[in-house]
């Protein structure tokens, strides 16, 4: 490998202040061995999505999950004076420890910091039954928040919505969604249906919506390419439903790109990946 | 520690400054320092701590040699120069596999297969 990548690749921990996380010498050794074992036109595609990726820490959580309940507080709380948390989960998941559980428990650490904490109250739910239509009635005073650190292309969100929308006294008026990150196209499915959502940042799919015809296909082809190093790699092929994200928070989501957190294989031999999630 | 007139370094190893600025030089790979355990890491920061100490330079995307880093090679060349031309090139112990028996029929496991 040539001492200018790697000083290139230092570069860019610096730039994005990488270098002050914990955990980041891992990440730069990994993501050295990486760039040593792909082509150049790779290696730049990786050097341009590594600019735009987010590298979220639990520091971040505290200051991004405080933003959002304190637009909460001041944009949702006329006649209301409850909000009933619940975890962004599919059933077949529930009873496992998830992001959005992670989430939940933060967010009861932070809400005495918050302005106007004390004109409402916040109950946390975190079981279908308990909310199914014998066991709960939402009153006209509360609001359902469903929430997760990341809501990537909507399917757990959609799940969750489907088992929560089954008891008749919650309706899509009466839900609001919360999330560190949101992916644009489930931004636009919750507009369409009328739930309003909290997020503090917004992710598109980073290279088929950042990228225009010839450049688009050239990128596509180049990320095709870097996938086949990765044994099992097509059944996330540019992250969980195509989502093409470029996130990391407590754990990277299988949304991003899994040649940032899935290991690969070159000349038989395998390699730990950058942000790997196991 | 002390690698050239009036520079200093700390915590480094006088070795490795050597290998790093003859691979600067030469354009070379890092492979030798990597495969004597220095991480990328240490790489990195030698090469900006040598860049700030003008042994090298970095001018668009180019790194190269500078004269004071010249001086430099020169002035550690007598320690740690390899003048055995054996070792210059090193077996490549790790590819090296045991005697197969000539009646052995050899099935590659799957997940060792390199395509």
């Amino acid at each position: 490998m040539e001492i200018k990548k790697v000083l290139k690749l230092y570069s860019l921990f610096s730039d994005k202040k990488w270098n002050e996380i914990d955990g980041n010498k891992q990440v730069f050794e990994n993501f050295c061995i990486l760039t040593d074992n792909l082509s150049d036109e790779q290696i730049d595609l990786m050097f341009e999505l590594t600019q735009r990726y987010k590298w979220f820490t639990l520091n971040d959580y505290n200051s991004k999950l405080t933003k959002i309940l304190q637009d909460i507080f001041d944009n949702e709380l006329e006649n209301i004076d409850k909000l009933i948390l619940f975890p962004i989960i599919k059933p077949e998941d529930e009873g496992k420890i998830k992001s959005g559980n992670a989430a939940i428990y933060m967010i009861r650490g932070i809400k005495p910091f918050v302005d106007k904490n004390n004109t409402v109250s916040i109950e946390e739910i975190i079981e279908f039954e308990s909310l199914k239509e014998q066991n709960f009635t939402l009153n006209p005073n509360e609001l359902i928040v469903l929430i997760d650190d990341y809501v990537g292309s909507g399917e757990t969100l959609k799940a969750t919505l489907v088992e929560v929308l089954k008891n008749r006294s919650i309706t899509v008026d009466k839900i609001i969604v919360a999330s560190i990150v949101i992916q644009q196209d489930t931004i636009d499915f919750l507009t369409d249906i009328g739930i309003k959502y909290y997020s503090t940042d917004t992710v598109i799919k980073e290279i088929s919506q950042r990228y225009v015809s010839p450049e688009l296909e050239e990128k596509v082809r180049i990320m095709k390419d870097i996938e086949r190093m990765i044994p099992g790699g097509s059944h996330f092929s540019f992250g969980y439903e195509h989502s093409e994200a470029l996130v990391t928070l407590i754990r990277t989501p299988d949304n991003t790109f899994p040649i940032f957190w899935k290991e690969h294989r070159k000349n038989g031999k395998k390699y730990n990946a950058p942000f790997q999630r196991y | 520690m002390r690698l050239s007139r009036g520079i200093k370094f700390k915590n480094m190893n006088e070795e490795q400054m050597y290998l790093l600025l003859n691979i600067v030089k030469n354009n070379g790979d890092i492979k030798k320092l990597t495969r004597l355990g220095v991480k990328f890491r240490a790489i990195a920061e030698l090469t900006e701590s040598f860049i700030n100490s003008e042994l090298i330079k970095y001018d668009n995307g180019v790194i190269s040699i500078t004269e004071k880093g010249l001086d430099s090679i020169t002035n550690l060349e007598g320690k740690y120069k390899q003048f055995d031309k054996n070792s210059w090139i090193e077996p490549k112990n790790d590819c090296k596999i045991s005697t197969i028996d000539k009646d052995f029929v050899f099935l590659p496991m799957q997940d060792e297969l390199h395509f």
